[in-house]
């Protein structure tokens, strides 16, 4: 084994064990905990109220829990129909009408929220050493690359652990607010789209360690990612209405950098296209990445 | 041939953050197992020489060759330079021990090693009953003394000691100066401090940095003319160096300083201290001069103070 991979190991290991040290496993942990049971509470209440109106409307029964009607609802012949309709490709609608409500919903709410948090969270990692000049302790033990490289390892597991918890989360409040809910058959979608969902976040996770790498200071660090998170959040839709030959092929670039586009392939039902869209999100993650490395490789610390 | 004499040669080092010049031109030469001090007013480039040494920071121009092998470079120099970096703090969160193992495996020690080295560390720096507890709750000699000592941990050929007794009290910094002193020969030291007296007492070669500017390097024995003067100190002031005095030793100067009450006598290398002593001794009493003390060699402190380079 390299010397540069035992430090990259020695560093992700011991800013991981830091972590729990440091309250900021627990800070992540209860964060993203809080975020998967009230989003899931609030989706089950939703969804209660709409399954209601749907029973009144249809004169059929609904029981207690929510959940009972949407399955039979994606079950019945009419309602397959406006999905494929809704969705020009029958794979994914397919695979949206065979996954469990609350996988759905999970897997949307954090293809779509859990990015904030990651840049929010992350985007100190590297900053705040600096501005302690904690890196001076380190730096003449190590190289820069493997200094980085194992605190962005250590953030990536802190990441999953999170994801993790706010699956089972979910899961939770699911068992409790759904029927009917089988606990062993929603399990491995929800371990399978917290994969998925970590692989995405690779990609901001990227862009929240170049802001973390280019920045000394943790709230400048912060604004910078978040600066960076919303131009590309709106640089992807713009980039992909604007592309078209000639010229305009120019912003299929905008849409290559955007990590937004990506999701479409993690949904799908094959693994070709997951396996795609996952080297995308996560060569993508690795371009912000080193971005920011070729700034802190060279800058005075 | 220089990679065996020296451990660390600085040519025309020069640094400009912005506008402002940090260093001019630097040069430095420290030979292998010497303790070096590093006297300068705030602002000199001390701290700057430091974080260039180590690669923290990037020089603008001159070249610096670090145990032989160029300037630092990561994979070369693993494992054989140490920083105790003036402002850098170790998480408070983090506990004592297990920050010194993690050093001692990032310096290039494997895990049983590691363990036994941060041990041996924290007897060293008397830390031992605080090895399991949180650096925040550590003082704030204690938090020095640890930096101290993850500076040694791993044994490197090189370290570099940045005011490593700033905001001591009189006892811990007596207990880093033997922590140096239990060191000098084993391995090259580079100290910085404002403390005249604790470079004199630990180091072995002195250099004076001003504005940037290396303005005197030497020996300690040659700057403070250890081997060609005495300092003698005495009960009751002098006006005047009394004529007898160069009658008897011609090929001795006399000289007055802090108004009168100590008495500079500088002699020819043919002499010592001690053969000094006893010819002068006798006359001074002889003379109804009485004398409290005597030192060998000058003040650092006042070679400092009056060396016309170190003026603002």
């Amino acid at each position: 084994m390299s010397r540069e991979f035992k430090d990259m190991r020695l560093i992700a290991g011991h800013d991981y064990r830091d972590s729990f040290r440091s309250r900021r496993m627990l800070v992540w942990m209860i964060l993203y905990l809080c975020v998967a049971v009230g989003s899931t509470f609030i989706f089950c209440q939703v969804l209660r109220a709409v399954e209601r109106e749907i029973a009144k409307v249809a004169a059929v029964e609904t029981g207690e829990k929510a959940g009972g009607v949407t399955e039979s609802l994606q079950k019945s012949k009419a309602f397959r129909e406006i999905v494929n309709n809704l969705i020009e490709e029958p794979e994914l609608a397919d695979q949206l009408l065979s996954l469990p409500p609350l996988v759905l919903f999970y897997a949307w709410f954090s293809f779509t929220f859990m990015p904030l948090l990651v840049i929010i969270l992350c985007s100190d990692t590297i900053a705040r050493d600096i501005q302690t000049r904690y890196v001076r302790f380190n730096l003449f033990r190590t190289s820069r690359a493997a200094y980085v490289t194992g605190k962005s390892v250590s953030a990536a597991s802190l990441l999953l652990a999170a994801l993790l918890v706010s699956g089972l989360a979910s899961m939770v409040v699911g068992a409790f607010r759904l029927h009917p809910f089988d606990f062993f058959a929603v399990l491995p979608h929800i371990l399978f789209f917290v994969v998925k969902c970590w692989v995405f976040m690779l990609a901001f996770l990227g862009i929240a360690l170049m802001a973390s790498q280019l920045r000394s200071s943790p709230l400048q660090a912060q604004i910078l990612g978040l600066l960076t998170y919303f131009f590309l959040m709106i640089l992807g839709p713009i980039a992909r209405m604007k592309a078209g030959p000639g010229l305009a092929r120019l912003w299929e670039l905008g849409n290559l950098i955007s990590p937004g586009p990506k999701v479409a392939g993690l949904w799908m039902p094959d693994i070709a296209s997951n396996l795609k869209a996952a080297a995308f999100s996560a060569g993508l993650g690795l371009f912000y990445f080193a971005i920011g490395f070729l700034v802190f490789s060279r800058r005075d610390l | 041939m220089t990679a065996n004499v020296f451990a660390l040669e600085i040519r025309n080092l020069q640094k400009r953050y912005r506008r402002h010049v940090a260093l001019k031109d630097l040069n430095l030469t420290v030979p292998r197992g010497a303790v070096m001090g590093l006297v300068g007013p705030n602002g000199a480039g001390k701290t700057t020489a430091f974080a260039i040494i180590a690669g923290l920071l990037r020089s603008n121009g001159g070249s610096i060759n670090v145990l032989g092998e160029g300037p630092y470079d990561p994979v070369r120099h693993k494992g054989r330079l140490s920083l105790l970096p003036q402002d850098a703090h170790i998480p408070g969160h983090s506990r004592v021990k297990e920050t010194l193992v993690y050093f001692a495996r990032l310096q290039g020690l494997a895990h049983r090693p590691a363990v036994y080295a941060a041990e041996k560390t924290l007897e060293w720096v008397d830390l031992s009953d605080r090895a399991d507890a949180p650096v925040s709750t550590l003082s704030h000699g204690m938090i020095r003394r640890l930096s101290a000592g993850q500076a040694f941990i791993g044994d490197p050929d090189l370290v570099l000691l940045d005011e490593p007794t700033s905001g001591l009290d009189p006892r811990q910094v007596v207990r880093i100066r033997e922590l140096v002193l239990s060191r000098r020969g084993r391995q090259t030291i580079v100290v910085s401090s404002h403390i005249l007296s604790e470079i004199e007492a630990a180091c072995d070669h002195i250099a004076f940095i001003d504005k940037g500017v290396t303005t005197r390097q030497d020996a300690m024995d040659n700057i403070v003319h250890r081997n060609r003067s005495l300092t003698i100190f005495l009960t009751r002031p002098l006006t005047a160096v009394p004529d007898a005095l160069p009658q008897q030793f011609p090929e001795v100067s006399f000289r007055l300083s802090d108004n009168g009450t100590r008495m500079i006598v500088h002699f020819q290398d043919g002499h010592s201290a001690s053969t000094m002593n006893r010819m002068l001794l006798p006359v001074l009493f002889s003379m109804g001069i009485d004398v409290e003390e005597i030192r060998r060699g000058s003040d650092l402190e006042k070679i400092y103070l009056e060396d016309p380079a170190n003026q603002h």
